[in-house]
């Protein structure tokens, strides 16, 4: 081997800590010595599959509302049977909530690419649960009063700061509260609780409204799963929320469970560390350690390595 | 013509309730009587109690998808089909085709193209009778 030869590249897939982890592995000769590269790409894999996923998912998520608008559109033009004036206002309310359909894919759709391009590498900070529900049930009391649901509020006093996200904090806690509202029934109320239990954070979200079927319920989390209950009840959504709460309680150290039966309604706790959190790993990757010159040539190599693979995934076949 | 002959009857078999009332109220508007059907279950249940003259099937639904109702249906009856889908891949097409559809339309479908393609399918060729509306004109 010459100095300065490389080696081809091996994509392996390893187990770690029973969970399995795409590794580009590589060995080269940096000058001085082999070099024997192991970089972690399962996010950028992982990043491949969430764009193969959205590409084969969203096409049908954005079709059915457009059918649905051009649908309603077309019958508000047709000559025949448009003298009605209150159908015609339920076409229009149909071709207004298909819209707020579509524009909540696009801004559910942006805050999970967002999420995902950015997982690990959130900014972390003090930040009071008080204020973020505060944000978020103020926010949501239009929606609240469009379908006649009260909201109900008991956070405890001198609840701890926890170190979260606070955008993070608002999309998880958006997303269910706006679940809650959107599955109860008309006159119907959510609870949003919060309190200080041993070193977490408890934060509850609680409808009595349709709920979820048993069979459901290991789904929940799933991209652009919809449940039988919210198909059959006509109440639409983009499978796209709980996405969302999950990968916000995630990047928080965080954990949630959720209770719900099919007619009583849905209860999901968010478990939230307020001290002992483990901190937030910066950008997985490459390990800076500039001191040493061989480290720093193993690390260009390797980054390197890593953008050629982030290349070869956007135009595989082409290079590597 | 005072004494028309029976409407020609449409099937419509979508899990979208939306769709599905969007294309009733179209077809009844001009004088098709419409079957809704929530899936492909349903729709094969409703088929063994009436055969309609043409049938509009949506591939995209939980369950049996279409596809594989379409499958079904041909097993027993050669009733014109045509699936409608939010996929516009070419494979879809020619699967759909494979699984014996008449037609194909895909997603977001004009409800005007719909009449037209499902008139296209109807066994008499003069069906200009079935296209006055429903109602008459205040």
């Amino acid at each position: 081997m010459i100095t300065g030869e490389r080696v081809p590249s091996k994509e392996v897939t390893l187990m770690y800590s029973d969970r399995p982890c795409d590794v580009l592995l590589g060995v080269a000769p940096p000058g001085a010595g082999f070099l024997l590269s192991l970089a972690d790409i399962t996010q950028i894999k992982e990043a491949d599959r969430f764009k193969s996923d959205i590409v084969t998912n969203v096409s049908h998520e954005f079709r059915t509302p457009l059918a649905i608008i051009k649908a309603y559109s077309e019958l508000l033009m047709d000559e025949v049977g448009a003298e009605d004036a209150s159908l015609r206002r339920e076409f229009l309310s149909v071709i207004d909530s298909e819209t707020d359909r579509l524009a909540d894919l696009v801004s559910n759709l942006l805050d999970l690419a967002r999420l995902e391009a950015r997982r690990g590498v959130e900014e972390m900070a003090p930040v009071a649960i008080t204020d973020i529900v505060d944000d978020v049930v103020a926010e949501a009391r239009f929606q609240a009063d469009a379908r006649n649901v009260a909201i109900d509020t008991q956070v405890a006093a001198a609840l701890p700061s926890i170190m979260g996200n606070k955008p993070l904090l608002v999309i998880m806690l958006r997303n269910l509260l706006g679940n809650a509202i959107k599955f109860s029934h008309s006159g119907g109320r959510v609870e949003v609780s919060a309190k200080h239990v041993g070193n977490s954070l408890l934060l509850k979200v609680t409808d009595y409204g349709i709920g979820v079927a048993e069979a459901d319920l290991p789904h929940l989390f799933d991209k652009f799963y919809r449940s039988t209950t919210a198909q059959v009840a006509g109440i639409r959504g983009t499978g796209i929320g709980l996405v969302l709460v999950k990968q916000a309680v995630e990047a928080h150290h965080g954990a949630i469970t959720e209770e719900s039966h099919a007619d009583l309604g849905t209860c999901f706790t968010v478990t939230l560390p307020t001290r002992g959190a483990p901190p937030m790993v910066a950008a997985k990757g490459v390990e800076r350690q500039p001191d040493s010159e061989f480290a720093r040539r193993s690390n260009r190599w390797h980054g390197d390595l890593y953008s050629e693979h982030e290349a070869w995934i956007r135009h595989p076949g082409r290079g590597s | 013509m005072d004494q028309a002959p029976r409407p020609w009857i449409v099937m419509i078999v979508d899990d979208d309730a939306l769709i599905r009332s969007a294309l009733t109220i179209y077809m009844n508007n001009r004088g098709y009587e419409v079957i809704g059907a929530v899936d492909g279950s349903d729709c094969l249940t409703k088929l063994s109690t009436v055969m309609p003259d043409v049938i509009l099937l949506d591939v995209m639904m939980p369950g049996l998808d279409g596809r594989e109702t379409c499958r079904l249906i041909r097993e027993f009856s050669q009733v014109p089909i045509i699936l409608l889908t939010a996929r516009a891949q070419k494979t879809a097409r020619e699967l759909g085709m494979a699984a014996g559809a008449n037609g194909y339309i895909t997603k977001p479908v004009s409800l005007k193209e719909v009449e037209a393609r499902v008139r296209a399918l109807l066994p008499s060729p003069t069906s200009d009778s079935t296209n006055a509306p429903a109602s008459t004109s205040p």
